[in-house]
């Protein structure tokens, strides 16, 4: 909750480039990035940005590919809201917020039909034709709220992906005509195969307030701004996909000045996420 | 410009402990408060018939701390005053609050207490000083004084028998606060002092330390005492005060330096915020630097140094 004249404050420090906790427009709050958290899980990451914190898992199962792409594997992405993220968040208050982003985040990863052109080559994941493959599911809990939820979502999602091993799998043929193929896990984890991540994007929030735009909004700003783009860049700075967020229309210029900010301020992003992720697979490393 | 610290990330739960453990080794000739953990015997020796206060119980005999904090004695009245708790208003404290909500004849007002704080219509002075008319017109128009969200500054007037506080803003100093921004830090770091309007001219702000934790930060205005930016004994006027960019780097750069002292938990007063903003114009820290790992470790061992000396 906030008065109207801290919103007017606020929204005249954007236009000055001069924020509250001291950022300019294209500021990022420092990033906090631990990958390989969760035992359970085939990889993992946690991400605190500002106050903002949120846990990735991803999980992988042996599933039925769809009969559009039989070659390919399935990804599935969940996005869960904590009761304990905030007062407003009590109960199931979160899960329609926790829906939403979900969404956004599986359309900034949507692979074409036939399962290429993903965030992730969803082909390795396939293991025989038509009859099995990998399912991964890529789920979020978001413990803390502090504005640029989908953010900090996107860059424990990208760096939870880049620690996913894939088990060995090996593939025995039927003897017979009737007989199903004989499939055999290794569970060493020393056998496992790192899934190729290089082009999962992070998604970059850029919003709109009178003629400033500006990244990665605390709370209080989010309640001063006109509208948000979120959209998903990769480390070479082309655009995976762009949703909308907030009730005013944005015009073309701003959408075009809207889009060089993330394309600008998105691979640094990106260069210091997998800075973060090949210093944490280093420790792991040594631990092994 | 984007820039996202790697390796030292400030994580104040490590600072804090860095902090703890420095200011440990100062605690040399300053009268010590004892401070108990959840379960510690409290000493009684001595004392006959002490009454048992807040945070404490009895237990077979011997008084035990129930929370974690600082042992307070008044006269026979033995408590446990915790460091991190919500804040218990005292007659008198100046404090920032926000409207929550306008209910018949008073403001319910977020004071960060364990109760809302009531603003009755009767204890406001009235824009343009005019004298209040009790009639239903005056009560539909209380959200022309203040609306719900707003930010105002207040005192602490009386109690309720449920221990509820009332607020009066019967002062040409208190009143809506615009034109600055709120910080909040925990209530135990600001001590009660004569003076909680502060111009700062130094930095070129004014800061109201309320009592309750909140921290009211403007641009400094010659000549009013550090009072609220809007006076209420002159007409309400809605037009916003307009900041410079100068003006906003500062107000920016002390409410970076509360933020600062309020994660590594060092009480705030004048003299502690002169001194963290100047360390970071010395040390030429960028604005938004200053609330990461290599600053704070500035200010532990300014913090460290100040205890020293006295």
């Amino acid at each position: 909750m906030l008065s109207q004249h801290e919103r007017h404050y606020i929204q005249q420090g954007m236009a000055q480039n001069v924020r509250n906790d001291g950022r300019t427009c294209e500021h990022y709050r420092p990033l906090k990035l631990e990958v390989g958290v969760l035992n359970m899980t085939s990889g993992s990451a946690r991400v605190k940005l500002g106050g903002t914190e949120v846990v990735v898992g991803v999980k992988v199962d042996i599933a039925t590919p769809s009969p559009d792409a039989p070659d390919a594997g399935l990804a599935y992405y969940d996005v869960e809201i904590s009761p304990l993220a905030g007062p407003e968040y009590l109960g199931y208050a979160g899960s329609e917020l926790g829906a939403s982003l979900a969404q956004r985040l599986a359309r900034s990863m949507q692979a074409g039909s036939d399962g290429r052109g993903g965030a992730v080559d969803l082909t390795a994941l396939g293991i025989i034709k038509g009859k099995t493959c990998w399912a991964m599911y890529v789920d979020a809990l978001v413990i803390r709220v502090d504005g640029n939820v989908l953010d900090a979502v996107s860059i424990a999602a990208k760096a939870a992906l880049a620690d996913t091993k894939l088990p060995s799998i090996s593939v025995t043929e039927a003897e017979g005509e009737d007989d199903e193929p004989e499939l055999e896990v290794d569970d060493d984890p020393s056998a496992s195969v790192r899934l190729e991540t290089p082009s999962v994007p992070c998604i970059v929030t850029v919003s709109q307030a009178g003629r400033s735009y500006v990244v990665d909004l605390c709370e209080e700003e989010e309640q001063c701004v006109d509208a948000s783009l979120h959209i998903a860049v990769t480390a070479q700075g082309s655009l995976r996909g762009i949703t909308k967020q907030g009730s005013s229309g944005i015009d073309l210029g701003s959408l075009q000045e809207m889009l060089g900010i993330a394309q600008r301020v998105g691979p640094k992003l990106i260069q210091v996420v997998d800075q973060h992720i090949a210093s944490g697979a280093a420790t792991a490393q040594e631990e092994d | 410009m984007l820039s996202l610290a790697s390796g030292s990330v400030f994580d104040s739960a490590d600072l804090v402990a860095v902090a703890a453990s420095s200011f440990d080794q100062t605690s040399g000739g300053a009268p010590e408060t004892p401070v108990v953990c959840v379960g510690d015997t409290i000493a009684t020796d001595g004392q006959e018939g002490f009454l048992r206060g807040h945070g404490t119980q009895i237990v077979d005999g011997e008084l035990v701390a129930t929370v974690s904090g600082a042992v307070e004695r008044i006269n026979k009245l033995v408590s446990v005053r915790t460091l991190k708790s919500r804040y218990t208003a005292e007659l008198g404290d100046v404090l920032v609050g926000r409207v929550r909500e306008i209910s018949g004849k008073r403001w319910k007002v977020d004071i960060n207490g364990r109760q809302e704080a009531v603003l009755q219509l009767s204890a406001v002075n009235l824009p343009g000083g005019i004298q209040r008319r009790r009639t239903a017109e005056d009560e539909l128009n209380m959200r022309s004084v203040f609306q719900e969200g707003d930010l105002i500054s207040t005192e602490v007037q009386s109690f309720f028998a449920d221990g509820s506080v009332a607020l009066h803003t019967r002062s040409t100093k208190y009143g809506k606060l615009k034109g600055g921004q709120l910080v909040t830090v925990a209530c135990s770091l600001i001590r009660r002092q004569k003076q909680h309007f502060i111009p700062l001219e130094s930095l070129g702000v004014d800061v109201i330390l309320g009592c309750n934790g909140l921290v009211w930060v403007t641009p400094h205005v010659a000549g009013a005492p550090a009072a609220a930016a809007d006076q209420t004994s002159e007409p309400d006027t809605d037009v916003e005060p307009s900041v410079s960019a100068k003006q906003r780097a500062a107000v920016c750069r002390t409410a970076n330096a509360l933020r600062a002292l309020g994660a590594l938990g060092i009480s705030i007063t004048p003299a502690t915020i002169e001194d963290t903003c100047k360390a970071s114009i010395d040390a030429g820290v960028q604005l938004h630097a200053m609330l990461e790992g290599p600053f704070l470790e500035v200010i532990i061992s300014q913090e460290t140094q100040r205890r020293q000396r006295q």
